[in-house]
């Protein structure tokens, strides 16, 4: 018996040493974990998706810098009757914003997410023996920081991947913030070659963000009344020169050969996100504009809900003639792929009221191609920058700083000569059709009782007739919108072109629903308040000053 | 010197004693219990003397007592002690009689059992006898409303729908909030057994009884025990089996095809009058037969149990089948030293494809003007609103099942060398495998659609848990009738489980006539549209245990025990957690001064102390870990990219629940008045939590880590009485409440600081609005939104602004805005009830069981959905048309915002009759063909008192981010009839 109990208790120590029975080491097999793998180089290019996939999201995702254009006076997103939407949309159209908008949480965390890739892969020695990819990731980095601080401002500065456990940002002071952007725009100048293929980083690119950086100093940092410091737009137009005269982009001969499935072959872009359904998705516009039944036109068979409308009072801004109005927007009776008309299916321009709209009200946008199947807007390349911009950007520093002005109206008027085939007489603008005041009819308008008449209550339309002409460049204004809509554009021009009275557009006139702010503003009114997720995550962030126009 | 001469003088008297054994006598005789069955292993002494020996299989014993006048003592676990004058008979048969049940019952306290007097924590233990009765689904159905501080909810209707459980309050914000369930030993669910094969179910309550499971107890721990065999036990062999009859027990009141024509909704007239629940539901039919043999011999016993169930949904087409096999053989080996046992238990269920609550959804939304066919038969489609398809063209489109298949083997050997010292090897292994055949036909609305023709998709998931546990108990008992007991248990437990599941997409078929059987021939695999999926994964948990227990003249109980385990879900570091328990027991009516109180029964105090832990569902969640999943463009081509799937943590470790447990329990008047009482308070520490985080430099802005602290406290009451017991009627009533208050403590440690609160809750389809917030120092289900305090003339709710106190009217900039949103209420219950009624008389049987539950406030979300003209294209309730505040004023259109307000929010108190069965035993004569027959007829859900204007108070979400919501798409509750037989042969 002891005998027996003796071989039983050492079979259970023997069991208990030889450590299977205590080895807790996981194993994994349907993702890889960096903790017990060893990264080949092929993995570590493979990396590079997870900061396209991040730098994608912020401009393509429906709360992208593409859908935070609903801030402005082009389109929105209303509470469709029936059908939803509205909610954040309406906040941000309405300028009501609050902490829990959350197109500012996931533009925030896209892009630190990307920033954080950039990061640690900047730290990868891969990556550093490839200057190519290198500059590429810094680039991008300088460009995802370009945008955090014209929607935010107030934002950390994170530049490195490791820190110590617990280690908490605070936000960096603006001036901080614009002066490493630049440094490392400037670094890069010059250094990130021509052509790095399609989709890649180029010295042209660097041009232009610094161009932006420099053309929006003023709008950045001087306070109401206080004067510009001309010198940025010199710095901004030598950016533009440099784009231009490197010789190797051109305007390409159709508008709508910037927004199609592929634009690898129009000389215009600078730098371009290529998409591709199902690999990369890209916009979801598509989705966003179609009415359900519209879906027939196209052959598209993702969802589509009706969501966004252009506001009545942009699209009547455009001139008949400018074939813009028609590349880009759409209306009336729509008919399917067989050309049979769809019950139904018929937009009007008029818009009745942010807070409840039919599912046919607003013009529809129709820029970036809606392709066939499942491709909708995801499979459309999307572009970052084209030359168009810095020709444009060049005649606004010209006229801004006084210099040249017929070469200013030039500019735009070669920009323009594409759009005007049937009358191109009307292509050509002169210098004081752009300084003079923007032809937009800015005021309220909208009909209170849209749903009460339902109810038997009548229309009651609200309306102010503020229109354009206190606008200084306004025609500029104009021919941006016309120009860059749908390309995450508007909302900083409202806020770098003023009023005769020393507001910008952005706050100082209404359109549909929005209301004109009447009191003097502070630059701290032009950008938004963080998302509370954010403000939870870090303690050490200040929220920035939450203005809300109601 | 003085001592030597005692023995020596001791030792003389002892031998001149030999010649009066001369008159020794045996005495033979069989020890039985009331019911006649022998009673094995009773020892029977001559009293005053050192003589003993105990009975056989049998029963039987033989003793040679010292003379006719010598006294037996009989004393055997579970018996009252008896004693019996010789007199002179040579043959004497003794008939035990049972100790009061307190004493007398076992109860399971995992790895072994332990006498209801020596228990030192809170388990609460159910037997076959008082289950509930009735078209049952699972186990938790057999004991609800039994088990104070257990709440048990099955709040669908669905066929292939279980039961919710949880215990004590909420502990975790991350991890699971369901306790662990253990059938036969072995981790399962309520389900994995069918009802009829169990035994008894046994509920750990506290972390002192819990312990001893560790990192799975914190949530405490639930045992099912099996129903097996005797040894020496007739073979034996019953039938039970039922049918029911399932309808709703209520339903919402929508607009009809009148309310339509008189423009209440924005819908427009299609000139037919359907209605539409009607035509997607029917009464439902369900039957149940369960055979089980058993019996024993010397050495083997065998018991084996078949269960089949067919279970109709009460929406057309659904249903769920059941297959439960449950079998046992044990064998007995070199007198009684080795016992080998084999268990296996398999179940196989077969259930429909129909999402029940998307038809039942499609169904109210609809207009009830329009057909369910066009003129020519085909399906009425109306595509131009959203989301929004035929519900009997829904059910029609999509053909397929889901079957399910789980195969239990346990081996058991144990080795008992020496009385009291058992050493058990357990072997098992689970397979659980699925399969999900899915097919759109030509009906499916969405390949009507997409202009598809069929769609199709076949997964398969394996699932396998490999288990090795080693077990060596030691109990023994010194002193005179046992006045020291003394038991100690060591064990390890290796645990290994293993996920594998593999799916594939594909449509556009040339053929309707292959449904989900040939994949391949669709064309989207060729367009590469197809998709196809594959995971694998694993953990393992490895446990070292031991529990001492020791008892001291039946007065005294104290129990300590501790578990060792380790987990591969966690970081490097933290693999290794130890949870110890202490706890002590004092029944006061054995002491001495306690005697003369002749009314009182029992009157123990307990107390205990104990750690648990929480585990985090998944797996891997420490490593950083990398998808390949997306795409990124490289000259012309799309090559695969990396990404990282989330913050990784490897600081992750055990959740942390230190429980302190202080209970009662009173027995009086012949036990026929019984109460025990128990308070607990709870800590748990390191609560696991999606913690947002700061970005940059995290990646992501939430990380899985182990930051907060949360505190629960509670107390629970279970009565029993018996006010009246005749010899033909006998009425027994149980009532159970318990409470529990919780608190947030904290959100932030070194390493994670975050706000105080956090926002949560929402309602997914319905609104972004969020419902809830989370803040420290307060409870967690807090309700946070607007207050409503009127409509306005205009028709759009009144808020009452929280700072100024007055109310404005409702704009959408108040939405999720903090200068409105105020705390409206909570949405867990602050007590929960239970009462059992039961009366027997003579062969009449009538059972009646209750719940309720107070103090919650819960929001129904089908009001905020069809309460409102927000949602132009569907059908709205015809609540809509009344006033909900006394300023009369009702919602009108101009009220475009589908935001909720407290007016959703409503009081969830509701007692419920949820189970009443009246059942008659026949008095039959022995025969040779049935030993026992019964009939019952029993109902669920007969009647709910409540305010509560939505389908059913009764929640079962155990989701955090959605306490209190009555969803929209819940399946109206059931209310069944049935009919059952028990036979015995």
């Amino acid at each position: 018996m002891k005998k027996s109990i003796n071989i039983f208790m050492s079979a259970v120590a023997g069991l208990v040493l030889a450590g299977s029975c205590t080895n807790l080491d996981e194993h994994i097999f349907s993702q890889i974990a960096s903790e017990n793998y060893e990264f080949k180089d092929m993995d570590v290019e493979a990396m590079l998706s997870s900061v396209y996939e991040n730098v994608h999201s912020v401009y393509t995702a429906m709360n992208g810098l593409t859908g935070i254009e609903e801030a402005t006076d082009l389109w929105c997103v209303p509470s469709r009757l029936g059908i939803g939407w509205g909610k954040y949309y309406i906040l941000l159209h309405k300028h009501t914003f609050s902490n829990g908008i959350s197109h500012i949480r996931d533009f925030y965390s896209s892009s630190y997410a990307a920033i954080t890739e950039c990061n640690r892969m900047m730290e990868a020695e891969q990556i550093k023996a490839n200057p190519v990819t290198y500059n590429q990731l810094r680039a991008l980095r300088a460009l995802m920081y370009y945008n955090l601080f014209d929607l935010l401002r107030n934002i950390p500065l994170d530049t490195q991947y490791d820190h110590p456990d617990g280690w908490m940002p605070v936000q960096a002071a603006p001036q901080e913030t614009f002066d490493f952007i630049v440094k490392e725009l400037t670094d890069l100048r010059g250094n990130c070659g021509d052509d790095n293929g399609y989709g890649v980083v180029n010295n042209a690119t660097v041009n232009m963000l610094l161009a932006k950086m420099y053309l929006n100093y003023n709008a950045w940092f001087k306070k109401f009344g206080e004067a510009e410091d001309m010198s940025y737009y010199s710095k901004a137009l030598a950016e533009a020169d440099a784009v231009i005269n490197s010789g190797l982009y051109s305007l390409a001969s159709n508008y709508t050969d910037n927004f199609k499935d592929d634009i690898s072959g129009s000389p215009e872009q600078i730098l371009t996100f290529p998409f591709q359904y199902p690999y990369e998705y890209g916009l979801s516009f598509a989705n966003l504009w179609l009415a359900n039944s519209n879906r027939a036109t196209y052959g598209f068979d993702s969802w589509a809900t009706s969501g966004a409308g252009a506001l009545s009072q942009f699209i009547e801004s455009y001139d008949q003639d400018d074939q813009r109005l028609t590349d880009t927007w759409f209306w009336g009776q729509q008919v399917d792929a067989q050309g049979k008309e769809i019950p139904g299916c018929n937009y009007t321009i008029e818009f009745g009221d942010i807070d409840g709209a039919y599912e046919f009200e607003g013009a529809r946008m129709r820029k970036y191609e809606i392709g066939t199947g499942s491709n909708g807007t995801y499979s459309d390349d999307l572009v970052i920058f084209r030359y168009a911009d810095a020709l444009m950007i060049k005649a606004e520093c010209l006229l801004r700083l006084g210099q040249q002005e017929d070469l200013a109206a030039d500019l735009v008027s070669q920009v323009r000569a594409r759009n005007f085939k049937s009358n191109p007489a009307k292509a050509k603008v002169t210098a004081e059709q752009l300084k003079g005041g923007s032809c937009y009819k800015y005021g309220l308008r909208y009909n209170r009782n849209v749903q009460g008449k339902k109810d038997g209550v009548a229309n009651e339309w609200i309306t102010t007739d503020e229109g354009g002409d206190d606008i200084i460049l306004g025609g500029l204004l104009d021919e941006l919108a016309w120009e860059f809509v749908g390309e995450c554009h508007r909302r900083q021009d409202l806020i770098r072109f003023k009023m005769t009275n020393g507001q910008n557009v952005y706050n100082g006139k209404s359109w549909f629903c929005k209301r004109a702010v009447k009191t003097v503003e502070n630059i701290d009114d032009n950008v938004f308040p963080f998302h509370s997720t954010t403000l939870d995550g870090n303690p050490n962030l200040v929220q920035n000053p939450i203005r809300n126009v109601d | 010197m003085k001592r030597q001469l005692s023995i020596c003088l001791s030792f003389i008297l002892l031998m001149f004693a030999i010649p009066a054994m001369a008159q020794s006598m045996k005495v033979t005789g069989k020890i039985l219990d009331a019911a006649g069955e022998p009673v094995i292993g009773a020892g029977v002494i001559e009293l005053g003397t050192q003589n003993g020996v105990s009975s056989e299989v049998d029963g039987s014993y033989t003793i040679t007592v010292s003379g006719p006048s010598a006294v037996l003592q009989v004393n055997s676990l579970g018996y009252q002690v008896t004693e019996i004058q010789v007199n002179g008979r040579r043959t004497i048969d003794v008939t035990l009689e049972e100790e009061s049940s307190f004493l007398q019952e076992t109860v399971v306290i995992g790895y072994g059992s332990q006498r209801k007097a020596d228990v030192t924590s809170a388990v609460a233990s159910v037997k076959a006898e008082d289950f509930n009765v009735g078209n049952i689904s699972d186990a938790g159905d057999l004991i609800q409303g039994k088990v104070a501080g257990l709440t048990i909810a099955n709040g669908s209707g669905d066929p292939s729908a279980t039961s919710t459980i949880r215990l004590r309050g909420v502990i975790s914000l991350e991890g699971s909030t369901s306790p662990l369930v253990l059938v036969d030993g072995i981790e399962g669910s309520l389900s994995t057994v069918a009802p009829e094969s169990i035994e008894s179910i046994d509920v750990l309550k506290d972390a002192s009884a819990a312990a001893i499971y560790g990192t799975r107890g914190a949530n405490g721990v639930i045992i099912i025990t099996t129903k097996s065999a005797k040894r020496n036990e007739n073979v034996k062999a019953s039938y039970s089996g039922y049918a029911s009859l399932t309808d709703f027990a209520n339903t919402l009141e929508f607009m009809d095809a009148d309310d339509i024509r008189a423009g209440h909704t924005d819908l427009e007239d299609k000139g037919h009058n359907t209605d539409w629940l009607g035509e997607i539901t029917r009464t439902a039919l369900t039957h149940s037969h369960n055979v089980n043999i058993s019996g024993g011999m010397k050495n083997t016993t065998f018991y084996a149990d078949a269960t089949y169930r067919n279970r109709q949904g009460t929406i057309i087409d659904t249903y769920n089948k059941a297959m439960n096999v449950n079998a046992g053989v044990s064998h007995w080996l070199f007198n009684d030293i080795l016992k080998l046992g084999v268990d296996i238990q398999n179940r196989s269920t077969e259930s429909d494809i129909v999402s029940s609550s998307n038809v039942y959804h499609q169904a109210i939304l609809r207009n009830p003007t329009e057909p369910v066919y066009n003129e020519d038969g085909s399906f009425y489609e109306n595509f131009s609103a959203t989301n929004y398809y035929n519900p009997v063209a829904y059910i029609k489109g999509r053909n397929g099942f889901r079957k399910n298949e789980q195969t239990r083997v346990t081996g058991t050997a144990s080795l008992r060398p020496v009385k009291g010292w058992e050493t058990t090897l357990k072997l098992a292994k689970v397979k659980s495998d699925s399969h999900t055949d899915t097919f759109r036909n030509e009906y499916d609305y969405s390949n009507i659609k997409n202009g598809y023709t069929g769609y199709a998709t076949q997964s398969y998931s394996a699932y396998k848990q490999s288990l090795l546990e080693l077990t060596s108990r030691y109990d023994a008992e010194f002193g005179k009738t046992g006045k020291h007991r003394f038991s100690a248990l060591a064990g390890y437990s290796w645990q290994l489980d293993e996920d594998n599941s593999f799916s594939a997409t594909n449509y556009n078929f040339p053929s309707y006539f292959f449904g989900s059987n040939n994949l391949s021939v669709g064309s989207a695999l060729k367009e590469g549209k197809a998709s196809m999926s594959s995971y694998r994964g694993e953990s393992k948990l490895i446990g070292f245990f031991g529990r001492i227990s020791y008892g001291y003249d039946n007065r005294y109980n104290v129990l300590v025990s501790v578990r060792h385990e380790g987990s591969s879900k966690f970081g490097a570091n933290h693999k290794w957690g130890t949870f110890p328990s202490v706890s002590a027991g004092w029944n006061l009516h054995n002491e001495n001064f306690m005697q003369d109180v002749s009314w009182l029964d029992v009157l123990k105090i307990r107390a205990g102390y104990g750690v648990t832990g929480v585990i985090p569902t998944d797996s891997y969640m420490s490593l950083t870990r990398y998808n390949y999943g997306g795409y990124f463009y490289k000259d012309g081509k799309w090559l695969p990219g990396m990404s990282i799937a989330s913050n990784p943590n490897p600081d992750l470790k055990w959740e942390k629940s230190g429980e302190f447990n202080v209970g009662l329990d009173l027995q009086v008047l012949d036990s026929r008045l019984g109460l025990t009482v128990d308070y607990y308070a709870k800590t748990t520490r390191d609560m696991l939590y999606w913690y947002t985080v700061p970005t940059p430099p995290n990646l992501y802005d939430q990380t899985l880590a182990n930051v907060g602290v949360m505190k629960n406290h509670g107390l629970e009451v279970a009565i029993n009485a018996t006010p009246v017991r005749t010899k033909d009627l006998q009425w027994d009533m149980t009532f159970t409440a318990s409470t529990n208050s919780n608190k947030l403590v904290s959100l932030s440690n070194d390493l994670y600081e975050t706000d105080n609160y956090q926002y949560n809750g929402g309602f997914g389809d319905i609104s972004s609005a969020r419902t809830h917030r989370l803040e420290v120092g307060k409870r967690v289900d807090l309700w946070y939104g607007l207050k409503s305090v009127g409509i306005s003339e205009g028709g759009k709710w009144l808020i009452e602004n929280p700072e100024t106190g007055e109310a404005e009217e409702y704009t959408v900039s108040m939405d999720n805005n903090d200068k409105y949103c105020q705390v409206l209420g909570h949405a867990l219950p602050d007590v929960y009830l239970g009462m059992n009624q039961s009366l027997k008389y003579k062969g009449w049987d009538l059972n009646l069981q209750f719940t309720g539950q107070f103090g919650a406030q819960i929001l129904n979300e089908n009001r905020v959905q069809y309460e409102s003209y927000y949602f132009t294209q569907y059908n709205h309730l015809k609540s809509l048309l009344d006033a909900p505040y006394s300023d009369g004023n009702v919602l009108t259109r101009a009220m475009n915002s589908k935001q909720w307000t407290s007016a959703h929010l409503e009081n969830g108190n509701f007692i419920k009759l949820k189970n009443a069965s009246l059942g008659y035993t026949f008095n039959l004569k022995p025969n040779d063909y049935i030993s026992s027959a019964r009939v019952y007829v029993s109902g669920t859900n007969l009647f709910t008192i409540t305010k509560y204007s939505g389908l059913d108070p009764e929640l079962s979400n155990g989701d955090l981010m959605y306490f209190g919501h009555e969803y929209s798409s819940n399946y109206p509750p059931v209310r069944t009839f049935t009919l059952g037989v028990n036979l015995k042969f």
